[in-house]
């Protein structure tokens, strides 16, 4: 996704950087869409829980499906409430 | 967020579903709409070509799997695809139905005709056309005009409804008795057509076209188109023509001032109506013993057959 190769030229100096970490953007009451996840731990329609390279994040909403689940990419529909992580 | 064309959508329950998930995405199968429908079961579907890498991956695994079912843009493409036996029936019906609408399955003849049954059957026949016949033609002029030329028939209309030909046929019980046959419309004086009612037969002449004693108006035929060629079939002519004629009368007598004694003879010795003439000229010469009337008259002319 090009969005966030943007977003980082914007924030750093180096151009050239790789970010390794996990990266969403979260469109309010509709979807969310989450960059490098390992994998779904756990999920129900009020709270998700992905696997990323360091730690877990927890996606909490209201009526939560995922609507693409693909290599690293995650698309989750729904009311998003909070997005939190645990180390 | 485009679903694939054709997709499949299943259904998994098992004690530790969301495991099937992390099988899935080792190998690289992308998933659609996943939800949870109970804490032991998930419901999901994934691209259609990769059908058979799900099932490979669940292979001898302790998972229900359900195919609930197959959906998507091109999926009644690839249904009759992989039912082509459905396709070419369909394809076989469809080509039944078509070709029987050229079979002839019944001949109807209605109208106040219908006692020349026999004879239209025969007509018919001639023409190739019998109960259990292909007709592939929609143009049945020439075959009107052999049923047109039987006797008291004024109107004949041949369709063809599905399988079913309907011959209407209609005779005019007014001009029994009274159709003359092969007879033509002849001028019996010099002048210029005035007006031309032709309801049967060839019209040689039109309206404003000069025409002389004795020259045929309407020829006792029609013309009936078959494919490109044009055939003529003899029939009784049903037209009515005006003729204006111009000619100058002489009457003699020994009186003056007897103009309207003159035209009134002219009249009645030459069958002339006062409402058919157009124009009218009065000279007066005096002679040797009397006066000359010369009247010049335009007038009308009415001849008719079978009207």
């Amino acid at each position: 996704m090009k969005i966030f190769q943007e977003i980082l030229a914007q924030m750093t100096e180096k151009e050239d950087l790789i970010f390794h970490g996990v990266k969403y953007v979260i469109l309010d009451g509709v979807s969310g869409y989450f960059e490098n996840i390992k994998s779904i731990l756990s999920f129900s329609s009020t709270e998700i829980q992905l696997s990323a390279k360091k730690g877990v994040i927890v996606v909490q909403g209201e009526k939560l499906y995922i609507k693409k689940y693909c290599a690293e990419d995650l698309v989750i529909c729904g009311n998003i409430i909070s997005v939190g992580k645990k180390l | 967020m485009k679903m694939p064309k054709i997709y499949s959508e299943y259904e998994i329950s098992a004690c530790n579903v969301d495991y099937a998930l992390v099988k899935l995405k080792r190998e690289s199968v992308t998933i659609y709409d996943l939800r949870k429908i109970a804490p032991t079961k998930i419901r999901f579907s994934i691209d259609y070509k990769d059908d058979k890498k799900f099932f490979a991956i669940f292979n001898r695994s302790c998972y229900n799997i359900k195919k609930l079912s197959t959906k998507g843009v091109f999926y009644p493409f690839y249904f009759l695809f992989k039912n082509i036996g459905v396709c070419v029936g369909i394809l076989i019906f469809c080509f039944l139905i078509i070709f029987s609408n050229y079979y002839v399955f019944k001949i109807n003849v209605q109208g106040s005709g219908g006692y020349y049954k026999n004879e239209i059957n025969n007509i018919l026949k001639e023409n190739g056309i019998t109960v259990s016949s292909l007709v592939f033609s929609k143009n049945f002029s020439e075959i009107e005009g052999k049923i047109l030329a039987l006797p008291y028939v004024s109107f004949c209309n041949i369709s063809k409804d599905g399988s079913i030909l309907t011959v209407e046929v209609h005779v005019s019980k007014e001009s029994e008795g009274t159709v003359k046959n092969d007879v033509n419309l002849i001028s019996k004086t010099d002048g210029v057509i005035y007006d031309l009612i032709c309801l049967r037969g060839h019209p040689l002449k039109k309206e404003g076209d000069a025409v002389l004693e004795g020259e045929i108006i309407i020829e006792a035929y029609s013309v009936i188109l078959n494919g490109e060629s044009e055939v003529k079939i003899p029939t009784a002519v049903i037209a009515k023509a005006t003729i204006k004629s111009q000619k100058v009368y002489e009457y003699q007598s020994p009186n003056d001032n007897e103009q309207v004694k003159a035209l009134s003879v002219v009249m009645s010795e030459n069958e002339i109506d006062e409402e058919d003439i157009l124009n009218k000229t009065i000279t007066v010469e005096e002679v040797d013993g009397g006066y000359l009337y010369k009247i010049d008259l335009e007038y009308l002319t009415y001849y008719s057959l079978n009207i």
